[in-house]
């Protein structure tokens, strides 16, 4: 009652600045209004976070956005979340990074400064629920079967290839191969009759996580971590992602590169086959530049009932504990992971949307039409699987599986006993 | 015997010119790269003066894209703040460690020495905290209230006044001047080098600090110009290399006109004040 009355007020003092003349419109409002003190990382998003600001802001005038100084990364973002929990400095709202929010929502949790989003998400009834979302995409927001974050940004890997090396490697550039096999054969072929260049490029050895590792895992139906939290890619799908891994070295004609360098090699024409994330798509065509008409294809999936790709990307989380906050929190949330904002968001970056409606051709569709290149992230929406983490020691990890690769890509540790290794190392860092 | 001078002073003249031109070649590039197009930034073939001139989409893309004027102006005021506030401290600080006898000097400057030696890193939590138990986060207080003491001035200043003669302060006292009189209108005219030479390590070090502002700062209208930087260099869609470049060289361009226009001062400043 008392938020619809200052809700109306806030309507009319705008009504009244906007009559009364132009003098001094924003202190009127201001005073009745709800801010919500945001906080994102990566500083290039503001580019799809202030218009979709903007526009949530013109449907619903007595709410104001303004966003913090935005955090350089996901795990800046975190540390600074801590800080914050630490001193009562939270944002209202904020969109951390999905393997970021497991230890997030845990460390809040018990101190009662993250909201559980299910009953809102209940109060607006389930027709709603399931015209918008799978229960897929709903599931990278929760934290041990509770709704903490409503998924705002998604990326699974994707394939980017040059059409004028495949054609000449003697593939056909409108029919990417769908298995791993066949990557790596068209990977020798194009090496074959291209020398100077990579065939494909699988950069687990340089990438700066452990995403492109754990997507190599999960399309054969692997894990990293079982249901008791444990490691669980000791498995038949971790040996054949071993396997591929050399293979990509020993026959694709990879070379041991940095992952920046990998990607301006593709850029110039020195590549035939990357796999990357889809956020990347923009920078991608601006070193590729005209050079060949880059293309895309969807991440091979070996195993088809239980494979899938971890999703990168962030979610919207609630902190504020004001009752009036909440609901005016709640409103940007929805929006955001609404079809209107998820356009704006998806057109800007590549990423895949996380909205059902989106797809529509009332919002994305026509420009899908026009983009074929930003479509393969779309279509493996149904394939994602929450990237998985390893706690606090993540970082770490993902380091000494980095090395255990590089040594079996380049072949000084064979397949086998690289996994047992990395199994093994990764077991003892989890425990301490 | 000429000859061989000409030759020393070519071998000589030749390292320096090997040096400059490594210490100004990553200049030279930023340069370079804020007027490239973005296909060109790293292409197969190496065009070392651009095809196309990009520089106003880049320049363009720095001013408008981010806070960036806003920051260089909280940045200036942020760096002319501590200055200030160092030098009222620092420089009677220094001239009573250098000129006057009491007990305990040296004990004192042991305790400036040792302040030498402990980064920012490690006072960093307890400063943080307490700024937050204040309520004084996200302000200009916290952005400068740690680098208000500088123990480098402090040791900078006292080596230049041990060399200030004694008996110029002996002659002022004897015509009735006050300590503080001979700090401001003696020594203080007298130590301008240093003061050159000190206030450019003073603005570089917080024109360019990331780490304190990175804790202390939420909102962007308290930005610096190395938070606001960090909108062009993203590990999450690849960064916009022409447009940092950009940003990065309209930020250096300050402090390169500054030194410029303090040149002199400021050698001379490091080549009296070394510890004698």
């Amino acid at each position: 009652m008392i938020t619809r009355k200052t809700f109306l007020t806030a309507n009319l003092a705008g009504l009244t600045a906007a009559v009364a003349g132009l003098a001094a419109p924003g202190i009127l409002r201001a005073q009745t209004a709800v801010t919500l003190d945001v906080l994102f990382a990566n500083p290039s998003f503001a580019r799809f976070f202030t218009p979709i600001a903007e526009a949530f802001s013109r449907a619903n005038p007595g709410i104001r956005i303004v966003f913090r100084q935005p955090a350089p990364n996901y795990d800046e973002q975190h540390q600074a979340l801590l800080r914050g929990a630490l001193t009562n400095q939270l944002p209202d709202v904020t969109f951390p990074g999905f393997n970021r929010l497991p230890e997030l929502a845990r460390t809040l949790a018990p101190r009662n400064q993250i909201l559980d989003l299910a009953p809102l998400i209940a109060a607006e009834g389930a027709a709603w629920k399931d015209a918008n979302f799978s229960p897929r995409m709903l599931a990278l927001g929760q934290v041990g079967g509770t709704q903490f974050g409503m998924p705002f940004n998604a990326s699974s890997p994707i394939a980017y290839y040059n059409p004028e090396l495949v054609r000449r490697g003697g593939g056909d550039p409108d029919a990417f191969p769908n298995s791993w096999d066949g990557v790596v054969a068209l990977g020798a072929r194009i090496k074959a009759a291209v020398p100077t260049a990579m065939g494909v490029s699988y950069y687990i050895n340089s990438f700066d996580s452990d995403w492109l590792w754990q997507a190599l895992i999960q399309q054969g139906g692997g894990r990293m971590l079982g249901a008791d939290g444990a490691v669980a890619f000791g498995g038949p799908a971790g040996q054949a992602a071993m396997v591929l891994a050399r293979r990509f070295v020993a026959e694709g004609g990879m070379g041991l590169i940095g992952d920046e360098q990998n990607r301006q090699q593709f850029g110039t024409g020195g590549t035939g086959i990357i796999f990357d994330s889809p956020a990347r798509l923009g920078v991608i065509t601006g070193l590729v530049g005209g050079r060949f008409p880059l293309r895309t294809a969807p991440f091979p999936i070996t195993d088809a009932t239980n494979g899938g790709v971890p999703t990168g990307g962030n979610a919207a989380v609630i902190l504020t504990r004001d009752a009036a906050k909440r609901e005016a929190a709640w409103k940007y949330v929805k929006y955001s992971g609404g079809p209107e904002a998820q356009k704006v968001a998806v057109e800007m970056t590549g990423y895949l949307p996380t909205n059902l409606l989106a797809e529509g051709p009332d919002f994305l569709g026509p420009w899908y039409a026009a983009n074929p290149n930003a479509r393969s992230a779309a279509m493996q929406a149904n394939r994602s699987l929450p990237w998985e983490d390893y706690g606090a020691n993540g970082p770490r990890i993902h380091r000494s599986q980095q090395e255990v690769l590089t040594a079996v890509m380049r072949g000084d540790l064979a397949p086998p006993a690289g996994l047992a290794r990395m199994v093994q190392e990764t077991t003892a860092m989890m425990r301490g | 015997m000429r000859r061989r001078g000409l030759l020393s002073a070519l071998l000589s003249h030749a390292v320096l010119l090997a040096g400059a031109v490594l210490m100004a070649a990553p200049f030279l590039w930023m340069l370079l790269t804020s007027i490239r197009p973005p296909e060109e930034v790293f292409g197969a073939v190496f065009n070392l003066v651009p095809t196309r001139f990009a520089g106003i989409e880049n320049y363009g893309a720095a001013l408008s894209q981010s806070n960036l004027p806003r920051a260089m102006l909280n940045g200036a005021i942020v760096c002319l703040g501590i200055l200030a506030v160092q030098l009222l401290f620092a420089i009677p600080a220094a001239y009573a460690l250098a000129k006057l006898r009491f007990r305990g000097r040296e004990w004192l400057f042991g305790l400036v020495l040792f302040g030498l030696c402990v980064p920012i890193q490690v006072p960093a939590l307890p400063l943080y905290l307490g700024l937050a138990q204040a309520g004084l986060l996200d302000s200009f207080f916290a952005l400068m209230a740690p680098f208000a003491l500088t123990v480098f001035g402090m040791f900078l200043f006292r080596q230049f006044f041990r060399s200030y003669p004694d008996e110029v302060l002996d002659a002022a006292r004897l015509d009735g001047m006050g300590e503080f009189e001979i700090v401001w209108r003696l020594a203080t005219p007298a130590a301008l080098p240093a003061i050159a030479a000190f206030s450019i390590f003073s603005i570089v070090a917080h024109w360019n600090d990331l780490y304190w502002p990175l804790i202390v700062v939420t909102s962007s209208g308290r930005s610096v110009p190395p938070l606001a930087m960090l909108a062009f260099r993203d590990t999450e869609t690849g960064g916009n290399y022409g447009a940092l470049m950009a940003a990065a060289a309209l930020t250096t361009a300050p402090l390169i006109i500054g030194f410029f226009a303090a040149r002199r001062a400021f050698l001379r400043g490091i080549t009296m004040t070394g510890p004698r």
